[in-house]
């Protein structure tokens, strides 16, 4: 992992990384909520999920991957671009 | 244990003095000590780790949600396996309520974009931000995801939108009428299309021929044709957006 990815993060707005979360699949996304959202354990994540530490420990992993996809996706330019106006009002018709 | 196994047990370990690391983890622990290969590479995992939880801090949840969870499970002492699966269906049910309660929340903080005309909403909806709900560059594939969702269909789009790279599209509500808007992309400068049923806008009266208009750094160009309106918003510049349509 770059150290890019980690400044790709950071100067994301919170509303993004949510829609990144709801993304991923159900079965990444519960211990990845817990994980980031609930400061869980793994060990926590594992017990309220009946899964086995492993389990956890892989779906964690793979589920990060997915996340970071995601952001890669972005870059790709596919996600429209925001255009801010801040400080504009009406329209001028030519 | 090799270092992808160290880094897949690693990645979903955080450092946390109330509990001691199992003994996989210890073993990968040790691991890092003595490959700074993969010491280096823990530091960033963390970094990122660090970086996106409190990207998502910024949305609080629930307060005492982390409580709840934990005090609502059985045997939460031990952290033995749940005896039911039930609980786990709970828990499942209630991590996804939390991101989607949390979406609800970024939501009100960036309320939906309005306008007394759909050229005002348009220009309003991208200079607020937007999310595409359907990404991809196929054309026909973004139609017919929109026909899915009952939405108004851009049918005649001008030639040289041929040229250009689709991104993806969504399906908005202005005044409680279905909008679509597909959005469209080429040299750095997207073009996003907003299409209305004429007969569900109560809109200011516009000709056949594009309309075109600015607000700071965005233009934008209305027109009609026999049954829909259309509003492109561009970051483009006035000539650009000419040359489009």
């Amino acid at each position: 992992m770059a150290a890019a990815e980690v400044d790709r993060v950071a100067s994301l707005d919170a509303a993004t990384v949510m829609v990144a979360l709801q993304e991923v699949e159900e079965v990444f996304r519960a211990p990845l909520t817990l994980f980031y959202l609930q400061n869980f354990s793994y060990q926590e994540i594992a017990a309220l999920l009946d899964v086995p530490i492993g389990t956890v420990m892989s779906r964690i992993s793979r589920g990060k991957a997915r996340l970071r996809a995601f952001f890669a996706q972005e870059d790709g330019a596919e996600r429209a671009k925001v255009v801010p106006l801040a400080g504009q009002r009406g329209l001028a018709h030519s | 244990m090799n270092a992808d196994d160290a880094k897949l047990i690693l990645s979903a370990y955080r450092p946390d003095p109330r509990e001691d690391p199992d003994p996989d983890v210890s073993a990968a622990l040790q691991r890092a000590k003595h490959d700074p290969v993969l010491a280096e590479w823990w530091a960033r995992e963390q970094a990122w780790d660090d970086a996106m939880a409190e990207k998502l801090a910024e949305i609080a949840p629930p307060p005492g949600l982390r409580a709840a969870l934990l005090a609502g499970r059985p045997g939460r002492r031990d952290l033995s396996p749940a005896p039911t699966t039930g609980w786990r269906a709970v828990v499942f049910a209630m991590a996804a309520t939390i991101v989607v309660a949390l979406s609800f929340g970024v939501a009100r903080w960036k309320p939906a974009a309005s306008g007394a005309t759909l050229q005002d909403f348009a220009v309003n909806t991208v200079a607020n931000g937007f999310f595409l709900q359907k990404r991809g560059s196929d054309v026909a594939a973004l139609k017919a995801w929109l026909a899915e969702k009952q939405g108004p269909i851009p049918r005649r789009l001008p030639t040289e939108f041929a040229q250009l790279r689709a991104l993806g599209c969504r399906t908005l509500s202005f005044t409680g009428r279905d909008v679509s808007l597909v959005c469209f992309e080429r040299g750095g400068k997207e073009f996003h299309v907003f299409v209305a049923r004429r007969d569900e806008v109560r809109d200011e009266p516009v000709d056949a021929g594009p309309r075109f208009s600015s607000r700071g750094a965005l233009v934008a160009a209305t027109w009609v044709d026999a049954d829909l309106q259309y509003v492109v918003v561009s970051d483009a510049s006035m000539a650009a957006l000419r040359g489009v349509l």
